[in-house]
C-alpha cells in the first residue's frame, strides 16, 4: 500500500528533494509551503507522516504541530521536524509538542528514507 | 548532561566544537574572563594563528605572547567577530559537505565575470548583523543541478534563487542555533535574494565586514560577515 507523505516547507528546493527522495518508494509525496496549509492539507489527505519545517511565513512549524496536535482526527500522525534551527529552545519545544524526529538541515535524503521507514515502513517500487 | 545535550542526544543531532562554545560564553564577561579566552583560543592552532594575524593585519604565527596580546589589544569586539567567524564558517562548511558533498577549500580570493546570486540573511538581538552570500549564477545552476539532477525546473531562475535563499536559510540557522547555544539570543530574518553583477551593501559607521571566499569543484562563493557591536548582555 502507498505511504502518504506530506513536506511543509516554503522553499520549493526542499519539497522537490523530498519528492526526489521518496521517488523509488510506494509512497504519494504530496506539497505545503507554510504551516497554515500544512494543516490543511494533513486535514484532506490525512498523511501517514509529516515533514516540517520551523521558519515559514503566514504559521510556523511548531504553531502548525500545535494545531495538528489539538485536531483529533490528526493529532496521532508522526510529525518530523525538518529545519536549519535546532538550539535548545526548539528543540525542547518540539520535543513537548510530541514530534516524532528532529531532522536538522542540512541534510541528506537517506536520513528522510531511514526516519520513514523506522516510523512508517516503506517498500521499495518493482 | 544539560538539558541542551539531553536534547541534542535525544534526536541524534550534533553538537558545536567545544572551545567554540565556550568562547562565545566567556565574551559576554570579556574582561573577567581575558585570560581564559587567550587560553581557549590557543587551545586551537588555527583560531589562535586567526586571531593573531587579524590582530597585526596577516602577520604572526599564534604564539602564547601573541594571543595574549591581540586578546588584550583588540578587545571584545574583534573577538566576537573571530567567534562568530568560526561559527559561520562551520555552519557554511557542514551545509556544503552534508547537502552536496563538496568540501569548501578556503581561498584568498576568486575571480567572478558577471552576475551572481546574492543572498542575504540578517541576525537581530544580543548579537546583531548579516551574512552575505555571493555565487556566480552558473554555480548556482550547477548546485540546483546537483540537488535535482535531470529534471529540468520550469522556470530555472526562479529555482535557482529559490536555491540559494534556502542555503543562505540553512547556513543562517545553524549560525543562529549555534549562537543561541553558546549564550548569544538572536533571531534571523528571512532571506533576501537578488541577481546582480555587484552586492547592494552599505556598511555602518560600527559595522566590522569580515570578507571569506571559498571554491569547491565548479562552485566558488564569497561569504561576507558584517557585525554591529556587542550589545551587553543581561
Amino acid at each position: 500500500m502507498d505511504r502518504k507523505i506530506l513536506t511543509v516547507d516554503d522553499s520549493k528546493m526542499v519539497r522537490m528533494i523530498v519528492e526526489k527522495t521518496f521517488a523509488p518508494y510506494n509512497c504519494i509525496v504530496t506539497a505545503a509551503s507554510d504551516g497554515s496549509e500544512g494543516v490543511e492539507a494533513a486535514l484532506r489527505d490525512k498523511p501517514d507522516i509529516i515533514f516540517m519545517d520551523i521558519t515559514m511565513p503566514v504559521m510556523t512549524g511548531l504553531e502548525a504541530l500545535a494545531k495538528i496536535r489539538q485536531t483529533p482526527e490528526i493529532a496521532a500522525t508522526p510529525v518530523v521536524m525538518l529545519t536549519a534551527e535546532s538550539d535548545a529552545q526548539r528543540l525542547g519545544a518540539a520535543d513537548e509538542l510530541k514530534v516524532a524526529g528532529y531532522i536538522s538541515k542540512p541534510f541528506q535524503g537517506d536520513q528522510l528514507v531511514l526516519l520513514t521507514h523506522k516510523l512508517i515502513g516503506l517498500t521499495r517500487k518493482k | 548532561m544539560s538539558d541542551s545535550a539531553a536534547l541534542l542526544a535525544k534526536f541524534k543531532l550534533s553538537p558545536l566544537p567545544e572551545n567554540v562554545l565556550r568562547l562565545g560564553k566567556l565574551v559576554q564577561g570579556f574582561n573577567k574572563h581575558s585570560a581564559l579566552i587567550a587560553e581557549i583560543i590557543l587551545s586551537d592552532e588555527k583560531l589562535s594563528k586567526r586571531v593573531v594575524q587579524i590582530a597585526n593585519r596577516g602577520e604572526g604565527t599564534g604564539t602564547k605572547e601573541e594571543v595574549e596580546s591581540a586578546v588584550l589589544r583588540l578587545g571584545v569586539d574583534l573577538i566576537n567577530m573571530v567567534v562568530m567567524t568560526e561559527l559561520i564558517v562551520h555552519a557554511l562548511n557542514k551545509t556544503f559537505t552534508t547537502m552536496l558533498r563538496t568540501p569548501l577549500e578556503p581561498r584568498d580570493e576568486i575571480s567572478v565575470l558577471g552576475d551572481r546570486v546574492w543572498g542575504m540573511i540578517h541576525f537581530k538581538g544580543s548579537a546583531n548583523g548579516r551574512v552575505v552570500i555571493g555565487i556566480p549564477v552558473s554555480a548556482a545552476e550547477w548546485i540546483v543541478s546537483q540537488f535535482l539532477g535531470e529534471a529540468a525546473p520550469e522556470d530555472p531562475m526562479e529555482i535557482v534563487q529559490d536555491v540559494v535563499g534556502e542555503m543562505l536559510n540553512i547556513v543562517g540557522g545553524n549560525f543562529k542555533s549555534n549562537l543561541c547555544d553558546a549564550g548569544v539570543d538572536c533571531t534571523l530574518s528571512v532571506p533576501s535574494v537578488e541577481v546582480r553583477e555587484f552586492a547592494k551593501l552599505t556598511i555602518g559607521d560600527d559595522e566590522k565586514r569580515q570578507t571569506l571566499y571559498f571554491q569547491a569543484d565548479r562552485l566558488m562563493l564569497s561569504l561576507d560577515l558584517l557585525i554591529n557591536p556587542l550589545v551587553s548582555q543581561k
